[in-house]
């Protein structure tokens, strides 16, 4: 079987004192629709704001992308850490509790909300599937002392993480716990979605010319 | 702990009819040896001490120090450094202090920092460092803690290393691993840092326990501060009281929890934050004006948390009775 291992492992800041964020899918593991291991795609984890109807705008990924508060974004990469295919480690990623995230601080936007992941097959732009996966980790309050100011958010479904968009389901993939895997799935006319919003935007402004 | 020195010495304690009519989880042999069990509840934290020495490899005097090398009494030194030691001084200025062995010849060590106020004539003991292996088993065997493929359900270790607490689990099936890179090397070989303790986070499950055996430490005990997080070994293996053991001279006391140290003791799974006040005595950081604290018991087998303003901070554990 082609082993192709989706892992990011970024350059440890092992040596920094600052609070750390880890994502992890080691469960098991994140699945396209038609079962296969993603291995190539975007890995993005952040909040929405109570009160946003996820499901409501599951095929809108404007209106999510709109809501979503940004903490980081990796692009998975291959063959890293000898991790089986469809494993996603995002790892030692530094947290700034006086930093501000897509445009609103860590303290009013992050701190104490629920850590969500929003998996693409590809970029905003170019995906096809996707999936958005509740972990029961919340952001670090700003008094947490260590190690409760570290993020440890699980997507498993044994850490009992709930899928927002996408479900939970098998295969298992080979390596991995014997758990269902985070499935991804399909997003009507997915990324060109957002190209159409696009082009009736240039419409309107070459009408009122 | 070493398995095989683990049962010598607990023949050895079970033998005697002190250890035999104990019914306490502390059990003081004698001066130098003895057992202590300590228990690590399910869904709870618990600051794990290491209250007892393996063995002591070696003691005698120091010579004038040269840097970071010490002349000792001492001329059939063997290796300490294939495996980690450290050096601790029992006398003088540097009373104490306990330093990671980084290189060392037949009758001398070299430790990884100078040891500041370290002279001529200061008694010393070198001891093993513990690994997470000889803790808790190359293959968890010893408590075990629960384990699975994924840290979700896994009970996880924290060791603490210059103020950053790194988080390990043994992932199932295969061994010792870091919580940020489940599938990378084994990490059953790291070791703690001379004095300091495990912050062990258990999930769900049942109540587990851990049972060391060895040699008591005597003295003060010291190691080098990190500003932030500091896991501190409590190395001592009856009761003692925040007031007993941390002298005011020890910590950085402040008007206010801002400018203080803060001693975190855990019991029941909870923290509780102390610190000193204008180093006039012990309150909770939540009643900084409520009743002296000095009394509180810091019980043996719990490690302490030191939250530290600086590197420079005079931290150091007093051996109750003896200071």
């Amino acid at each position: 079987m082609k082993n192709i291992i989706l892992t990011l492992l970024l350059a440890s800041t092992a040596a920094s004192q600052a609070a750390s964020f880890t994502g992890l899918f080691t469960g098991g593991g994140v699945v396209t629709s038609n079962s296969s291991p993603l291995v190539l795609g975007t890995v993005r984890f952040g909040t929405f704001p109570g009160g946003f109807d996820i499901a409501a705008n599951a095929t809108n990924l404007t209106a999510l992308d709109a809501a979503f508060i940004q903490f980081h974004n990796s692009i998975t990469l291959d063959n890293q850490g000898g991790a089986p295919a469809g494993a996603i480690v995002v790892s030692d990623i530094s947290v700034d509790r006086n930093g501000t995230y897509d445009g609103v601080s860590y303290a009013a936007g992050l701190a104490n909300q629920a850590v969500f992941a929003w998996v693409l097959n590809g970029t905003l732009m170019t995906a096809t599937e996707h999936g958005i996966f509740r972990s029961t980790t919340n952001f670090a309050s700003l008094t947490a002392l260590p190690p409760n100011d570290d993020i440890l958010a699980n997507f498993d479904a044994s850490a009992g993480a709930t899928a927002s968009v996408g479900s939970f389901s098998g295969p298992v993939l080979p390596g991995l716990g014997m758990e269902a895997s985070n499935r991804l799935v399909a997003v009507p006319e997915a990324g060109s979605s957002v190209l159409t919003m696009l082009a009736g935007l240039a419409c309107l402004v070459r009408r009122r010319r | 702990m070493n398995q095989t020195t683990h049962a010598l010495l607990l023949a050895g304690l079970l033998a005697s009819p002190a250890a035999a009519l104990a019914e306490s989880t502390v059990l003081p042999v004698s001066r130098s040896s003895g057992i202590i069990s300590i228990s690590l509840p399910a869904d709870k934290l618990t600051l794990l001490a290491l209250p007892l020495h393996e063995n002591i490899v070696a003691s005698g005097t120091i010579g004038a120090p040269s840097g970071s090398t010490l002349p000792l009494s001492v001329t059939t030194l063997g290796n300490v450094v294939a495996t980690p030691h450290s050096i601790q001084l029992q006398s003088g200025a540097a009373y104490g202090q306990r330093i990671r062995i980084s290189a060392s010849t037949s009758s001398s060590v070299t430790t990884v920092t100078p040891i500041a106020g370290a002279a001529a004539g200061d008694r010393f003991i070198i001891v093993p460092d513990e690994t997470i292996a000889g803790i808790f088993g190359a293959t968890n065997n010893v408590v075990p803690l629960r384990s699975e493929a994924t840290t979700a359900n896994s009970d996880i270790i924290y060791l603490e290393n210059n103020g950053v607490l790194t988080g390990y689990f043994y992932r199932s099936g295969s061994g010792w691993r870091t919580l940020t890179a489940p599938f990378g090397a084994d990490q059953s070989n790291v070791a703690l840092e001379p004095n300091s303790a495990v912050y062990v986070l258990r999930k769900a499950g049942v109540d587990r326990s851990i049972t060391f055996v060895g040699y008591t430490a005597t003295g003060r005990q010291r190691t080098p501060i990190a500003a932030g997080a500091n896991l501190i070994n409590n190395a001592f293996t009856v009761n003692t009281t925040l007031g007993k053991a941390i002298p005011a001279a020890a910590v950085v006391g402040g008007a206010t929890t801002a400018t203080s140290d803060i001693v975190y003791l855990e019991n029941g799974g909870v923290l509780t934050g102390y610190f000193n006040r204008n180093g006039a005595g012990w309150r909770t950081i939540t009643a900084p004006f409520g009743a002296d604290q000095g009394n509180v018991v810091i019980p043996a087998g719990k490690a302490i948390y030191l939250l530290a303003l600086s590197a420079s901070s005079p931290f150091y554990l007093n051996e109750t009775f003896t200071e």
